[in-house]
């Protein structure tokens, strides 16, 4: 979700950042127990990938779409933590190359949809492959998808309560859960339709060239 | 002053201006750097509005309408909310405009680095992908395409996406490996 | 048919790619753009095939101007996109259907043209690509994917063609094909490339386009691919040494990258 810088208070952005470390370090730790040569520049495609990801359009029905988030995709295909480290780091290029801004947001959007997301998806997957495949891919892409929208409207809706003046008006972004959970929940429970259906027909072809893990 | 440094200046300019509730001292910082982004500092901050015009434009408009209704609408927030986006947003425009992040990030570790100078290769190639892709389905659409069209075309950019990253991920392993990058 | 005057272009957050370019091209006309990489060739074609807008001046179709807002209304874009069609250089771009003959058949059907299979199977059997209708499009190699591409555009009969580095995927067998095809029937064509001798064998009036998105020729074949001084200011050519029988010498030309 892009959320302008300025809408997070310190209180959110900073101590997300402190988790965030945490959790790329473990990622990273991961990772480099089953490090090969080949790391460095799949880590590097694959940030490219979710970042081009990013760039396609899903179709919802009435024209206006969102844009896709893939995290589902790369998580399914490539593991969870590549799937993390590299959604980071493209949220990171955003924010400090193209100009996109966000840098308040990375954390939370790192850990929201680049670490819930990811990890939802997994499970889904995993826990529903036996019953169906196309359910299974498609159930998990949908909650990789509003799981994170979940999380982004808890961390918006909490902000007029953890910082505001003495006399109630709020500081950053101004409106609470009860405005936040269905206004950012709702459009999500659309668009994660629209990345299920992207994400089965990517995932079939990925598993005709035999990508997938 | 060196990427790094600018990386530095940047971050505790963001953060500084997060405690700050002053809408003046914001007025007053917003002013300073526009002043000091330079020539291109116009289009920097036409960029900026532009960018931040659709949302901050909601939210403001929801706030007036619900704290109206509610009895404690304070124009104060809107001038504040504003003005900090405002700067936030420039201050980041500013920095991606003028401040090579590969540069900035380097000394973190090599390895960040590396992966950063070959992701970013890739990224732009991919942007041309997705410009193609949205022009040529204009070409060839002569009227509104449907819903399933647009599904099928959407899943073919992730398509092309998927087989350009796995022949690039291999091509730069292989090339990484024949200038030696894995011998030590 | 198509007449584009005092042109400029520029992409996004980009410098200018063309500038004040004027062109005018005329019914049955083979033109060939022909200019190194990164020159405009490409953004050229997008303007005239209506997917970007000049910054300033005026493209016309027909007489009629092509904008964007031109382009909303259904009757001209169904008639425009019928006519004018583009050939991307990364063919992988145009293609989405499920099967190479929805591929084919997608902008007919749209269209609502009559005989759609006949002429699925007629451009498919031109182009030899019979045995992959059912195939899928992201299944194909690049040059099969070109085949598919420009079948699904020459299916529509359109008036305009134009194509972007036909030679960068097509086998030459293809090539050969398409030159044949094309460069003897009534459709007007204008290709782009950056090999001289595919130019030579595209068309007759020669568009060259230098490096700063200018027009630097605009006539006959012949002489622009004799004007050496000409093709190495576009960045056509070039000096460096080399052997010719048995002596070391350094002279301009021209080379097909």
């Amino acid at each position: 979700m892009h959320i302008p810088d300025g809408f997070l208070s310190p209180q959110t952005y900073l101590p997300a950042y402190a988790m965030a470390a945490g959790a790329w370090a473990w990622a990273a730790r991961g990772l480099r127990e089953r490090l090969d040569e080949t790391t460095v520049p799949r880590l590097a495609m694959l940030t490219a990938l979710a970042y081009g990801l990013g760039l396609v359009m899903v179709p919802v029905p009435g024209g206006t779409s969102g844009h896709m988030l893939g995290v589902a995709l790369l998580a399914m295909i490539f593991g969870m933590r590549l799937a993390f480290l590299s959604y980071s780091l493209a949220l990171l290029l955003q924010a400090l190359l193209l100009g996109a801004g966000g840098i308040t947001a990375l954390p939370i959007n790192a850990l929201a949809m680049g670490l819930v997301g990811a990890a939802a998806a997994v499970a889904t997957k995993t826990l529903l492959l036996r019953v169906n495949e196309t359910a299974a891919i498609s159930i998990a892409a949908w909650i990789s998808v509003v799981l994170p929208g979940l999380v982004v409207a808890l961390v918006l809706g909490i902000q007029p309560l953890i910082a505001h003046q003495p006399d109630g008006t709020p500081l950053f972004f101004p409106f609470g859960l009860e405005i936040t959970l269905p206004a950012v929940l709702i459009p999500h429970l659309a668009i994660g339709v629209g990345e299920a259906v992207l994400t089965v027909l990517i995932w079939r072809y990925a598993k005709s060239r035999k990508w997938c893990a | 002053m060196s990427p790094r440094a600018w990386l530095v200046a940047y971050l505790l300019a963001v953060v500084a201006a997060t405690f700050v509730h002053e809408p003046a001292l914001l007025t007053a910082a917003l002013a300073v750097a526009v002043a000091a982004a330079g020539r291109g500092r116009w289009k920097l901050l036409r960029r900026t509005l532009i960018a931040i015009l659709a949302f901050n434009l909601t939210v403001s408009l929801g706030y007036a309408a619900v704290a109206l209704w509610r009895g404690d609408f304070n124009p104060g927030y809107l001038l504040l909310v504003n003005l900090r986006v405002l700067l936030l947003v420039f201050l980041g425009m500013w920095f991606a405009a003028r401040v090579d992040p590969i540069a900035a990030i380097s000394g973190v570790s090599p390895s960040l680095t590396f992966v950063a100078t070959l992701t970013l290769g890739q990224l732009r190639a991919f942007e041309r992908i997705a410009n193609d892709f949205t022009l040529a389905f204009a070409s060839r659409n002569p009227a509104p395409p449907r819903l399933i069209d647009r599904t099928h075309h959407a899943a073919a950019q992730g398509i092309a996406l998927m087989d350009k990253t796995m022949a690039a991920a291999t091509e730069s392993a292989l090339a990484m490996r024949s200038r030696g990058a894995f011998d030590d | 048919m198509i007449e584009l005057s005092d042109v400029s272009f520029g992409w996004p957050d980009g410098p200018a790619v063309l500038s004040r370019l004027s062109l005018k091209i005329s019914p049955g006309e083979k033109v060939v753009l022909l200019g190194a990489n990164g020159c405009g060739k490409s953004t050229l074609l997008k303007l005239m095939n209506g997917l970007v807008f000049p910054a300033s001046g005026e493209v016309r179709w027909n007489g009629e101007a092509l904008t964007q807002a031109q382009l909303k209304q259904r009757e001209f874009a169904r008639r425009f996109r019928g006519d004018c069609v583009l050939l991307f250089q990364h063919p992988e771009a145009m293609l989405f259907n499920p099967t190479v003959r929805e591929e084919i058949a997608y902008t007919l059907k749209k269209l609502g043209r009559a005989d759609v299979e006949d002429k699925v199977a007629h451009w498919a059997g031109e182009l030899r690509i019979v045995h992959l209708l059912d195939k899928a499009p992201f299944s194909l190699s690049g040059g099969e994917k070109q085949k598919v591409a420009l079948a699904a555009l020459l299916a529509l009969d359109p008036q305009l063609l134009l194509l972007d580095e036909p030679g960068a995927s097509l086998d030459p067998a293809t090539v050969g094909w398409l030159v044949d095809t094309l460069v003897h029937s009534d459709r007007t064509v204008v290709a782009s490339t950056h090999s001289l001798s595919l130019a030579a064998e595209l068309g007759s009036r020669c568009v060259v386009l230098g490096t700063g998105g200018e027009v630097m020729f605009d006539g006959p074949m012949r002489m622009a691919l004799t004007g050496m001084a000409l093709l190495e200011k576009a960045g056509l050519a070039h000096h460096h040494r080399h052997r010719h029988g048995g002596a070391e010498h350094a002279h301009l030309h021209g080379h097909d990258w």
